[in-house]
């Protein structure tokens, strides 16, 4: 403990350069590339995503075509940089939603009276015993295939897990010593959940939310890869990897790039999300 | 173990210069240490000065870099031990009692089985557990999970495992902290026991009144540098660093105790005279089958400071939450101005929820992490009707009156040290200018140093402000310090109250004369 | 136990009545030419015209006798359809679960020397690898460029070795990752100086640090199980083995919901099984867990 105290105190006056911080800034830069992609892919891959050319198909990775191209003569590159804004799209999408829905019904699940609470802890905790994905092809076999059920089926699997953390923590919160004090000031019941209980449980979603986008990502590319979700030719990362699958013997490029782009991104939200979690 | 008796010439523990560097930070700028066998050494010193460290760099187990002039533990030149060599030497030659008994032992592991950890470790005979545990008084419990024993129970069970290789020196880092009065004086004793059967000890602690019992030496530590070293009792008496004098004069309020007793006794008639403001009648609370407060009545006037005194467990804290109405009575009313308080829904207490004001146990968890200072003391202040404009000049006049530099006020709270956290504290219960403080062991966190100075505030308030203060507490100290009235509870039920003076004098109920004898 | 079951049925049973288009049309085919007659034959048969709430009591005592119900598509009892591609699934998961604990364990081994950093960048990758791609780039490698395992899948246990490595490998990582965290922090505890304090070498203090870990790595037995069952369906895919993953997919996509059910009521089932097991299995290693109260 007293080894603590000196260094601590000199952090505060001069926050040093922490090594700690350069994979998160990497993860950051690499994110923002990739963020630029989805909105703006033709800024760096100016070709058609869908146009074909019989006499350029199946062609390994040149300098014409980094990535290569598939077998109707498609510029894996191109279609990849397209790829982006479905795929990010869909994860930042189910992300946003399962964060937004799982929060608030974790909080009110939180704050309700014990009854009301307790019904919803269990339902909670019934959706928790079931694996996400299957949760999510269940929700597919509800709404049946297409992109918009994918971003709602991998978003409502996820609302749970939110929900969870959302109720565990407004309840520390709810009890703990500060809202107390708020409290004892005569602080009215809905002023201090808007001023010391909200606020405060933020934080930890918004650090759940950045290691579950890695995961939303996988998820809806895995149900576009079976299928499930856009339909070709349309060039989600998932539905590209499913196209790739065929060639894997005569043009692995087809199927490798796509799959990179996911785990990049994947690799980069956890990063930044661990950063997030740890900096606390 | 017969070593350190028969070659005089070794002493049990020979340092000279010891220091520490932590990325380039000095954090031990030489310590000397000597130590002979049978003998007590206690080093003391404020949090942060480095008594803990020593005693690590001892076993070889500080961490970043260490070095000394000499090092030589029963006649063993330790400087420049490898790791190898330094393990056969930890627990079979000097051995640790880490602070906080019950994380230092593993949880997971039966008491038997942690007792004969250095025994494996030594390759000694593994059948002189049971004697051991027999030894410091836990015989049979052996198989006791740490979670199952008392704290008291925990702390003899880890010296035991420490003494189980039979160590020359035993390293004791605050073994009597965390524990209540009369616990502590039995794990002195036990102590004792041992220094006289010939192990040397060298005892780190904050607590002066442990070290005036059982030490033979007192080295003072200070910014870790050791500055002033003696026999206990001439360096207690008469201290010659500032550091030192600090240290005593905090543990040491023997002359205000004496001016508050003959004070209160003067005041005494003077007070039954003073209004009323907080009045607990036959307060009941359960928690499932254990009652936590078993009937409690208690009577609070204005510009009064009542220390409510137990021991941990014994329901002061509860009693104080549902005087606070923070905890709904089974029974019995609490009242504030002779009105009801307690039995009133809170959206009608809401409105004289500025006339009483808590301070809490543990300041830094009271704060919203996200907000400064400045935004905490104007919230309160907010809530007190202070309309926006008036708040900034409020909020300075609230941090002057409890002695707290304004500048300080831009920090978050966990920026600040454990005594600006506590003046905080107390500037935003008085910033709906309150008729009551209910302060929950406001100083039991703290460096003895700062404790004295968080009292002395207290005190002060009261006086300037007619304020009533009741103050939650296991420590004698405290309560001899600013009490008027004392009331001593146990096992939930108030079992003695009156005068400061008539109560420390002449304790009526056996347990007072217990707390009182435990203490001194 | 029971309410997660419960909760489990009820929810497959309430998704099969949210799915829109009738379930007849299922069963015979959209295109099937076949007269209003047959049609409430069929209806009549699976119990169709019964009001929902009937229905759904039906559905929860045959669960309670073992009866799953039956497949619209194959026309059989669910259990049988089921358990006929119980068996691969389960050779697939358990060769999984062995080959990550290995490569866990291998890692954790591993970062307690110099390659710290590496093998945390190594279990952070194949954390965020998707299974779906790490098979195609296994079958690239193994199959398609050095030849050593079967492209198909055959019955042959060579057939197995690279879809249980695909689906170890993020369950390793998470594992890997949780049980090293578990081991440093229980490093950090104070009883560890003590330990140390006793005269202990590493080998031993691991000894009493590898029982705290434990007990936090017992904890995600049931996220294991997810990641399992449901990498199954991808792995399956990825290698075309037949396996409940496949099963599962093929009942979505055919509205065969019987067996979608059923699929949901038996991963509850599983799930509860494991909380259980891992339950006890905590409180065999953490004595504090006992008594009901936490220390």
């Amino acid at each position: 403990m007293s080894a603590v105290v000196p260094g601590a105190r000199r952090a505060l006056v001069l926050p040093r350069w922490r090594p700690g911080a350069v994979p998160a800034l990497i993860a950051a830069i690499v994110l923002a590339l990739l963020l630029l992609a989805a909105l703006w892919p033709s800024l760096i891959a100016p070709g058609s995503p869908t146009a074909t050319d019989a006499r350029a198909g199946t062609l390994p990775p040149d300098s014409a075509h980094w990535f290569g191209t598939d077998r109707s003569g498609r510029d894996v590159f191109t279609r990849v940089v397209h790829g982006a804004g479905a795929s990010l799209g869909l994860g930042l999408g189910a992300t946003g939603l399962a964060l937004v829905a799982g929060g608030l019904l974790g909080a009110l699940a939180g704050l309700a009276p014990r009854r009301v609470d307790g019904v919803l802890a269990r339902a909670v905790d019934v959706l928790m015993a079931l694996p996400e994905f299957l949760v999510a092809l269940l929700l597919i076999a509800i709404l049946g295939p297409g992109t918009g059920s994918v971003l709602v089926a991998v978003a409502l699997a996820a609302v749970p897990a939110y929900a969870r953390v959302a109720r565990v923590r407004t309840q520390q919160l709810a009890r703990s010593a500060f809202v107390e004090s708020a409290l004892v000031l005569g602080q009215r019941p809905w002023k201090r959940v808007l001023r010391h209980v909200l606020p405060n449980l933020l934080g930890p979603l918004l650090t759940m939310a950045a290691l579950g986008l890695g995961t939303a990502i996988v998820s809806a590319a895995g149900l576009g890869f079976l299928g499930l979700g856009a339909t070709p030719p349309a060039p989600e990362w998932g539905v590209l990897l499913s196209e790739g699958r065929n060639l894997l013997g005569t043009a692995w490029w087809v199927a490798v790039f796509p799959g990179a782009a996911i785990t990049v991104s994947v690799v980069c939200a956890s990063v930044l999300g661990r950063w997030l979690g740890g900096r606390r | 173990m017969s070593a350190a008796g028969t070659e005089v010439a070794a002493p049990a523990l020979h340092v000279r210069g010891l220091r520490l560097a932590i990325d380039g930070v000095e954090l031990l700028r030489g310590v000397d240490l000597d130590l002979a066998a049978g003998e007590c050494l206690a080093v003391v010193g404020a949090s942060g000065s480095g008594k803990t460290l020593t005693a690590r760099a001892l076993l070889g187990l500080a961490p970043g870099r260490v070095g000394a002039s000499a090092l030589q533990i029963g006649g063993t030149d330790a400087r420049r031990l490898g790791e190898r060599a330094w393990r056969r030497l930890r627990g079979r030659r000097i051995a640790l009692v880490n602070q906080d008994a019950l994380s230092a032992l593993d949880p997971l592991r039966r008491i038997g089985s942690e007792v004969a950890e250095p025994l494996r470790i030594h390759h000694l005979a593994l059948d002189g557990v049971h004697a051991m545990l027999a030894r410091v008084q836990l015989p049979g419990r052996s198989r006791s999970y740490p979670h199952e024993l008392s704290g008291g129970q925990r702390q003899r069970a880890l010296i035991a495992s420490a003494l189980a290789a039979g160590p020359d020196v035993l390293v004791a880092d605050e073994p009597t902290t965390a524990l209540d009065a009369t616990v502590q004086a039995r794990i002195l004793e036990l102590l004792a026991e041992l220094k006289a059967g010939g192990t040397a000890i060298v005892l780190v602690s904050h607590d002066l009144g442990a070290v005036a019992r059982i030490a033979d030496r007192v080295a003072v530590m200070h910014e870790g540098e050791l500055v002033e070293q003696g026999p206990t009792a001439a360096l207690l008496a008469a201290p010659v660093h500032p550091a030192a004098v600090a240290l005593v004069e905090a543990a040491h309020p023997s002359p205000v105790r004496d001016s508050a007793a003959t004070g209160a006794e003067t005041q005494r008639d003077a007070s039954s005279s003073r209004p009323i403001v907080l009045e607990g009648r036959g307060l009941v609370k359960r928690f499932g089958a254990t009652t936590a407060v078993a009937g409690a009545d208690l009577v609070l006037r204005r510009g009064e400071v009542l220390g409510l005194l137990g021991e941990s467990g014994s329901g002061k804290t509860t009693l104080a939450r549902l005087l606070l109405g923070l905890e709904r009575a089974d029974a019995g009313d609490a009242l504030l101005h002779g009105e009801p308080w307690s039995a009133l829904p809170e959206r009608s207490r809401r409105e004289r929820r500025g006339r009483i004001q808590l301070i809490g146990q543990d300041p830094l968890a009271s704060f919203d992490p996200r907000w400064t200072g400045r935004a905490i003391l104007g919230e309160a202040l907010a809530e007190a009707g202070v309309v926006r404009g008036g708040r900034a000049d409020r909020i300075r006049s609230l941090a002057v009156d409890v002695s707290l530099d304004p500048a300080l006020l831009e920090r978050r709270p966990r920026e600040l040290s454990g005594g600006q956290r506590q003046r905080l504290a107390i500037a935003r219960a008085l910033a709906s200018e309150p008729d009551v403080l209910v302060a929950d062991e406001p100083v039991s966190a703290l460096d003895a140093a700062v404790r004295g100075t968080i009292l002395d505030l207290l005190d002060r308030l009261r006086r300037e402000r007619g304020l009533a203060v009741l103050v939650v507490t296991h420590d004698l100290e405290v309560v001899r310090r600013i009490g008027d009235t004392v009331a001593v509870m146990r096992a939930g039920e108030l079992v003695e109250q009156g005068p400061v003076a008539r109560v420390l004098l002449e304790p009526e109920h056996p347990f007072t004369r217990e707390l009182l004898a435990a203490a001194t | 136990m029971l309410v997660v079951l419960w909760g489990a049925a009820t929810l497959a049973f309430l998704a099969l009545q949210l799915v829109p288009g009738d379930p007849v049309d299922t069963i015979l085919g959209v295109d099937a030419q076949v007269g209003e007659q047959t049609r409430d034959r069929v209806r009549e048969e699976l119990g169709l015209g019964l009001p929902a709430w009937l229905r759904y009591l039906q559905y929860l005592g045959g669960l309670l006798v073992g009866d799953l119900g039956t497949s619209y598509q194959a026309r059989q009892p669910v259990a049988e359809v089921i358990g006929s591609a119980v068996a691969p699934t389960l050779q697939l998961a358990a060769a999984a679960l062995g080959l990550a604990v290995l490569l866990a364990l291998i890692g954790t081994v591993l970062s307690r020397g110099a390659l710290r950093g590496v093998v945390s960048a190594v279990e952070l990758v194949a954390a965020s690898t998707p299974t779906f791609w790490s098979g195609l780039l296994l079958i690239t490698v193994f199959s398609f460029g050095l030849g050593w395992f079967p492209v198909i899948a055959t019955r042959d246990a060579s057939s197995l070795v690279l879809p249980a490595l695909t689906l170890a490998i993020p369950v390793a990582a998470i594992l890997g990752q949780v049980l090293r965290e578990g081991l440093d922090a229980a490093a950090a505890e104070p009883f560890a100086l003590t330990v140390r304090a006793r005269g202990a070498g590493p080998l031993r203090l691991l000894g009493h640090t590898l029982r705290h870990a434990g007990v936090g790595t017992l904890a995600l037995a049931g996220y294991l199980l997810g990641s399992l069952l449901g990498g199954a369906v991808l792995v399956e895919t990825v290698f075309g083995r037949a396996g409940l993953g496949r099963m599962v997919l093929t009942a979505i996509l055919n509205r065969d919901l019987p067996v979608v059910m059923a699929l949901v009521v038996l991963s509850g089932l599983v799930f509860a099984v494991l909380s259980q097991v891992a339950d006890l299995g905590a409180r065999a290693l953490d004595p504090r867990l006992r008594d009901g109260t936490s220390g």
